[in-house]
């Protein structure tokens, strides 16, 4: 009698299919051939240097993801990471404080996450263009706190972004403990229920007797703060701050959203598929320098698959 | 001859048979009526008859020639206008653009705006409207966009045309002036087809009736002679004593659940103050655009009102947003379920706890097991038909995802409930499950605030009728008084329109 543990009825429609699955399939011939391709891309050294290489585009994405399943978007991802560069390389050199550099750099991300989430939420601002307001604000503020000069680093908080354990780059951990974290708020609180709700239907949640506005501010947040730390691992590998650091970096993020199955109109969405969108992306250029590849199709390809895969999902 | 002649129309969408098997015969010069409940079928004729949707089967003919549309403009180019009561208009564009819309007066494609301004300002002229041609659209109250419609129909030549619903959004006043326009209209010649729900207006302006019921045609009939009373009867297939079902006079439980005073806001309500009962259901009855939802949606902190008191069990108490009217033990059945009540790409089982999912937190994790256990008891309880709760709402009948949305208000345990249309686009089936739904929660003490169009549902399940007109409280009929006379089918049969201010808002 217990319903719930019959399963769903196992027919599924091509676009049912694909939405389950599909991000899998593509994750998973994208391998297959890039194997082939390539005799070493599928070596463990390989694995690391390609996760090592999406870490930062994944933890932008992974705050990212709560961001689109709301409906929203979060263009300001990239100049945050600009800022923070800035800041925490300034505050490192000024103070040579560890700890006060990552306060003011988390600090940034936090005020800046803010200022998006209320403007989205309470401002009722279209989230497009909330963000790219933010964008400039940030950028700007980067300029002109390092007067467009980068700022060099020393010392052991190169050791944040460049460090190891048992051969996995630091970074690497970072992404992964992030992603889980985000998978386990997105799927079991209350929160991340509420995250889907609003983008399944706002003014259904809200007649629900759900605080909306506070829920949507929070993916902001979220998405800031996790900008934010990308931003120290970037100023940490580099060893530098700078005002251009992290250009175009939102872009991969939202393409790995959305290569990743989620709705371009919000409601739906995984962890899971983020990450392996992020990997479908990041592996393209992987396969490009172990073939030595002129890099540049790479930026090509990926607009590819960003149309194709959301165009078939489309077609229902 | 016949202007128009719809003749065995049939239609279906999915498995609904929307319509089966319906005429329409409409003469040169008539104001014909077309009445129904919702959901009869009128909307989907109309739509058939301007071609915005394809019929699966039946005849048309226009001046005793059959036709065949295959787009809307081919429709139009046979003299068909339909005026849809939301008004199909480009708001940022002005008068003359709209009028001209779709075959402006041009020269090798460049606009010819000297024609067009002359051309629209004759026949605004001609219609009696005080119009400027380049006044912006969306800055014009209600009324006068609907002259723009007509003079629209009128460019395009039209022999006949649909009026929708056209007097709902108007005020008295204005609602003359339509009559007038319709008038004149029909002593050129032109054929008219008038939807409404407000039977006293029908009365007054049409020479024919042609009702339907759930899809199906039931009678035409010339409209002098006629009462409202009669009207109702053809619309409900039934006589107005039988409207009843036979049950034993009210014992009204003497303890208030809910009490409202003073309750205001802007023009849309109008100082309205109630009383509902322990163990009752006070059907809220009136016109659409009449205020009822907007009450209730006041109440239950949706909207922002004005002023006015809300009392629970004696106890005056705040509600500023509907997560406070949970709190205090109110439920609320939205109208429109697609739109606000439910979610309807998320799984059944997370419609029905988004309500109250604090109770299945330990830890800040949600107890996902629970969850769906407490979800597939209200399954079981309401009778939802599915074979996995975690499948999307969308994948239920229209009468089971109604079922869903009643279940995620019985999810919160409420003293008070509020139902909005429960049984609008559901099936006849399932429509007696939800009435028993209602009588069982009435058994067990809860307080039912009813609403709907539909009369007999109204007078079969409340024990108190409050008729709102214009967003104020207009009458209020106990059970046996309601059944002793037919007085409270004026309510249905209001003239004018939400308020007497010519401009509605939104």
């Amino acid at each position: 009698m217990n319903m719930l543990k019959t399963k769903a009825n196992g027919k599924l429609s091509f676009s049912d299919f694909y939405e389950k699955y599909g991000v899998l399939i593509v994750f998973i011939l994208e391998m297959l051939l890039f194997s082939f391709l390539s005799p070493v891309f599928f070596s463990f050294k390989n694995i690391l240097n390609v996760l090592r290489q999406i870490a930062i585009t994944g933890i932008l994405a992974t705050g990212m993801t709560f961001v689109c399943i709301t409906g929203g978007i979060d263009l300001s991802v990239g100049a945050i990471i600009a800022l923070v560069t800035c800041l925490s390389a300034g505050t490192l050199v000024k103070t040579g404080s560890i700890a006060l550099a990552f306060l003011v750099g988390l600090g940034a991300g936090l005020g800046l996450g803010l200022l998006n989430g209320i403007g989205v939420a309470y401002g009722k601002m279209p989230p497009f263009v909330m963000t790219l307001g933010t964008t400039s604000i940030a950028s700007g503020l980067a300029f002109i706190y390092s007067q467009g000069l980068p700022i060099m680093i020393k010392g052991p908080f190169l050791k944040f972004g460049n460090g190891s354990i048992f051969n996995i780059p630091f970074p690497v951990i970072y992404f992964i403990v992030i992603l889980f974290a985000g998978h386990f708020l997105l799927k079991h609180t209350v929160f991340g229920r509420y995250v889907y709700s609003i983008g399944s239907n706002q003014e259904a949640t809200r007649l629900s007797g759900v605080n909306v506005r506070l829920s949507k501010m929070m993916v902001y947040v979220i998405s800031g703060v996790l900008a934010a730390f990308a931003g120290l691992i970037y100023t940490s590998q580099l060893g530098i701050g700078t005002s251009i650091a992290g250009q175009g970096y939102e872009l991969n993020a939202i393409a790995a959203v959305f290569v990743g199955g989620a709705s371009v109109t919000g409601g739906s969405g995984t962890m899971w598929g983020t990450f392996l969108g992020a990997i479908i992306i990041g592996a393209l250029g992987n396969i490009m320098n172990l073939n030595a590849v002129n890099p540049f199709i790479q930026t090509f390809l990926t607009g590819i698959i960003i149309i194709v895969s959301v165009l078939v999902r489309k077609k229902k | 001859m016949y202007r128009l002649e719809m003749k065995d129309i049939y239609k279906s969408f999915g498995g609904v048979h929307a319509l089966k098997g319906v005429q329409l015969c409409v003469e040169p010069g008539e104001v014909h009526a077309l009445i129904g409940e919702n959901g009869a079928g009128k909307s989907t004729l109309m739509k058939i008859l301007s071609c915005a949707i394809t019929k699966d089967a039946g005849e048309i003919l226009i001046d005793g020639q059959a036709v065949d549309f295959s787009s809307p403009k081919q429709a139009i180019a046979y003299g068909v206008s339909v005026i849809y009561q939301e008004l199909n208009m480009a708001p940022h564009m002005t008068v003359m653009e709209n009028i001209f819309l779709g075959n402006y007066p041009s020269r090798a494609g460049v606009l010819n705006r000297k024609e067009m301004f002359k051309r629209s300002q004759q026949l605004l002229d001609d219609l009696g409207a005080d119009l400027s041609p380049t006044a912006v659209v969306g800055s014009l109250p209600v009324a006068k966009q609907q002259m723009v419609e007509i003079a629209r129909a009128i460019k395009n030549n039209s022999k006949i045309i649909v009026f929708d619903e056209p007097s709902a959004v108007l005020g008295k006043a204005d609602s003359e002036v339509l009559f007038q326009q319709i008038e004149k209209l029909k002593n050129s010649g032109v054929s008219i087809i008038y939807i409404s729900h407000r039977l006293e207006e029908i009365l007054r302006i049409s020479d024919k009736v042609t009702v339907f019921r759930d899809g199906g045609y039931v009678t035409t009939q010339d409209t002098k002679g006629l009462e409202v009373k009669d009207l109702v009867s053809f619309m409900t297939g039934k006589d107005y004593s039988q409207m009843w079902p036979n049950r034993e006079a009210a014992q009204i439980d003497p303890e208030v659940a809910l009490e409202v005073r003073g309750l205001n806001r802007g023009d849309i309500i109008r100082d309205v103050s109630f009383q509902l009962h322990k163990g009752e259901v006070l059907g809220l009855a009136g016109l659409v655009g009449a205020g009822r939802t907007e009450i209730a949606r006041a109440i239950f902190g949706a909207d922002p009102k004005d002023s006015g008191e809300i009392l629970i069990q004696g106890q005056k108490v705040q509600i500023n947003n509907p997560a406070d009217a949970i709190r205090h033990g109110i439920g609320f059945v939205l109208e429109d379920r697609k739109t606000q009540g439910l979610l309807i790409e998320q799984p059944i089982a997370d419609n029905i706890t988004l309500t109250g999912l604090k109770k299945y937190v330990t830890y800040g994790v949600l107890g996902r097991k629970k969850e769906l256990h407490s979800a597939d008891r209200f399954k079981e309880m309401l009778g939802i038909k599915t074979n996995n709760i975690k499948n999307p709402v969308m994948s239920l009948s229209g009468g089971n995802q109604q079922k869903v949305a009643i279940a995620k208000w019985l999810h919160t345990e409420p003293q008070i409930l509020i139902l909005d249309e429960p049984t609008r686009g559901v099936d006849v089936g399932a429509k007696a499950e939800i009435y028993k739904i209602i009588e069982e929660l009435k058994a067990q003490g809860k307080a039912i605030l009813l609403i709907s169009s539909e009369f007999a549902e109204i007078l079969g399940l409340s024990d108190r009728i409050v008729v709102i007109r214009r967003g104020e409280v207009a009458a209020t009929f106990t059970h046996e008084e309601a059944m002793a006379d037919t007085k409270v089918l004026d309510a249905f049969a209001d003239q004018g329109g939400v308020g007497d201010h010519e401009h509605v808002k939104n």
